[in-house]
């Protein structure tokens, strides 16, 4: 399996108070990779550094198979980025930054970015500053896609976004991976979001990546499991994580477990353990309560 | 993409590239018709009009060049440089297309003071023993734009750490300056770097010497 995006143990200091620390991800070519994690914990910063916007401590970085940042132009020129905030000339309209932005892609898809405008209903006239953020956000997906890119990296794309807009934005995305099947690599702070079109996750917290899995295996994997146990501490080396652990009264506790599969179940039957109940968790159930365990450091 | 650089570069420089080429165009005609006007009787007094007019010249110059060379930046500034660090291009190429860019805009500003000196001398009939330089005084203006806005472009390119470097280097050789008029008195180091600098072969010579669009 190739990667179209591979990093190796990652350092970067932003601050006294905040750093990336032995980040390592891999990304693989063609996956629709969802990038999870709560506010202010390093996704930025770590997109930033993929994309050599930001220079790493220590580490290495591949982009396409490209070296960052000694391989940065080749790759970039293969790679569609939708940045978190809005980086535009704003003295350019519409039709002015579409023109300035083709000269550097020699893949430029003309037709498209004419039908996309039309879509997105952006007007070639009007100037970039005057856009509203919907319609900002519209121009710099249209931009990234027209340039037909074999990579998408996007940094909370659908934040602050209407509905109506996320709607046209993600249908337009969805549209060219389908057609291309281009590798998009998508940060969100927003599980539900990401749910829905990802097939692989990466959740990141405090500067490192927590978990990196396919999206069916940590929808599938994560479960709440009420138990009966005689002895609470019996539970020794079990072949799931535990991620976190409640007495409910007696000798009743609910726990919840990462890599969970029925099988397991005869192995707590062995360990005394009676379970009673298995409940599937919701995504963003599932994924606050892994965060919780890293955070306790209960869980990995 | 130069073509692009050049565009782009144009729409957001284009008023202020309006605006000195009008001063270009006019510094010629004024400082003639004021020089003129106020000393046409004698011809050393037109003479040293000239030249004190003549101290606009490089003035215009560093303004142009100062003007010109942040405002290309500013819009890429504006955006962290996100932009431009995200285009698939080098990043030395980026800036040398920036600066073949900003090169093109001067030759508006060079040309209407070509035109404002042709259309000043002219317009006026020259005592004997004077002679006009418009050509000459175009080509040093040009070559003073040049120098200065090469300056001034990188400067306003150079990021934070490096400009911090600079203004400690700066800083360092000021106090050296000063420990050295302390210890010896008859030395001026401010002074001999900025005479190496401003006179031949110094790398700011073209802003010397006399600017004169009338002599003898």
């Amino acid at each position: 399996m190739t990667t179209a995006i591979e990093a190796r143990g990652l350092h970067y200091r932003a601050s006294p108070e905040f750093a990336i620390e032995d980040l390592s991800l891999s990304v693989p070519a063609g996956a629709l990779y969802g990038f999870l994690g709560p506010n202010g914990c390093g996704k930025t910063t770590t997109i930033r550094l993929l994309l050599g916007l930001l220079r790493a401590d220590a580490g290495t970085i591949r982009l396409l198979e490209q070296p960052v940042p000694g391989g940065l132009p080749v790759a970039l020129a293969r790679t569609g980025v939708m940045p978190d905030r809005p980086h535009l000339h704003r003295y350019l309209t519409v039709a002015e930054t579409l023109g300035f932005h083709r000269a550097f892609y020699p893949g430029w898809d003309a037709r498209w970015a004419a039908e996309l405008l039309g879509e997105f209903r952006l007007i070639r006239g009007q100037k970039v500053a005057s856009l509203s953020k919907g319609e900002s956000a519209k121009l710099t997906l249209l931009l990234a896609l027209c340039q037909t890119p074999d990579l998408l990296v996007l940094d909370e794309p659908m934040d602050g976004l209407d509905p109506v807009v996320r709607r046209d934005v993600l249908a337009a995305l969805l549209d060219y991976v389908s057609r291309r099947g281009a590798t998009v690599f998508v940060s969100s702070h927003l599980v539900h979001e990401l749910e829905r079109f990802c097939d692989w996750v990466g959740v990141m917290d405090r500067g490192r990546l927590v978990v990196e899995l396919p999206m069916a295996e940590f929808r599938n994997g994560i479960k709440r499991i009420r138990v009966v146990t005689a002895d609470s501490a019996a539970l020794a080396d079990p072949p799931f994580t535990l991620l976190a652990r409640e007495r409910d009264g007696g000798a009743a506790e609910t726990w919840v477990v990462r890599g969970w599969r029925p099988e397991m179940g005869r192995w707590l039957t062995g360990a005394s353990v009676e379970v009673r109940e298995v409940t599937d968790l919701d995504l963003e159930d599932g994924f606050v309560e892994l965060l919780r365990a890293f955070r306790t450091g209960s869980g990995t | 993409m130069l073509t692009a650089m050049i565009r782009i570069q144009w729409k957001g420089c284009r008023h202020l590239v309006t605006a000195l080429a009008v001063a270009a165009f006019g510094l010629p005609i004024a400082s003639v018709a004021a020089g003129w006007h106020a000393s046409a009787t004698s011809l050393p007094r037109f003479l040293s009009e000239l030249e004190l007019w003549g101290l606009l010249y490089p003035g215009l110059a560093a303004v142009a060049a100062l003007a010109l060379g942040t405002a290309i930046w500013a819009s890429d500034r504006r955006g962290h440089h996100v932009y431009a660090l995200l285009l698939p291009v080098a990043r030395w190429r980026y800036v040398l297309l920036r600066f073949a860019a900003g090169l093109v805009l001067l030759v508006p500003v060079i040309l209407a003071l070509w035109a404002g000196a042709v259309a000043a001398t002219a317009a006026i009939d020259l005592p004997p023993g004077l002679r006009i330089f418009p050509h000459a005084l175009t080509v040093k203006f040009g070559l003073a734009l040049l120098l200065l806005f090469s300056a001034c472009f990188a400067a306003a390119a150079a990021s934070g750490r490096t400009l911090g470097i600079a203004v400690r280097l700066l800083g360092l050789f000021l106090a050296v300056h000063v420990a050295v008029i302390l210890l010896r008195p008859g030395v001026n180091l401010v002074w001999m770097l900025v005479s190496a600098l401003a006179s031949w072969p110094g790398p700011f010579a073209p802003l010397g010497g006399r600017w004169m669009l009338i002599d003898v």
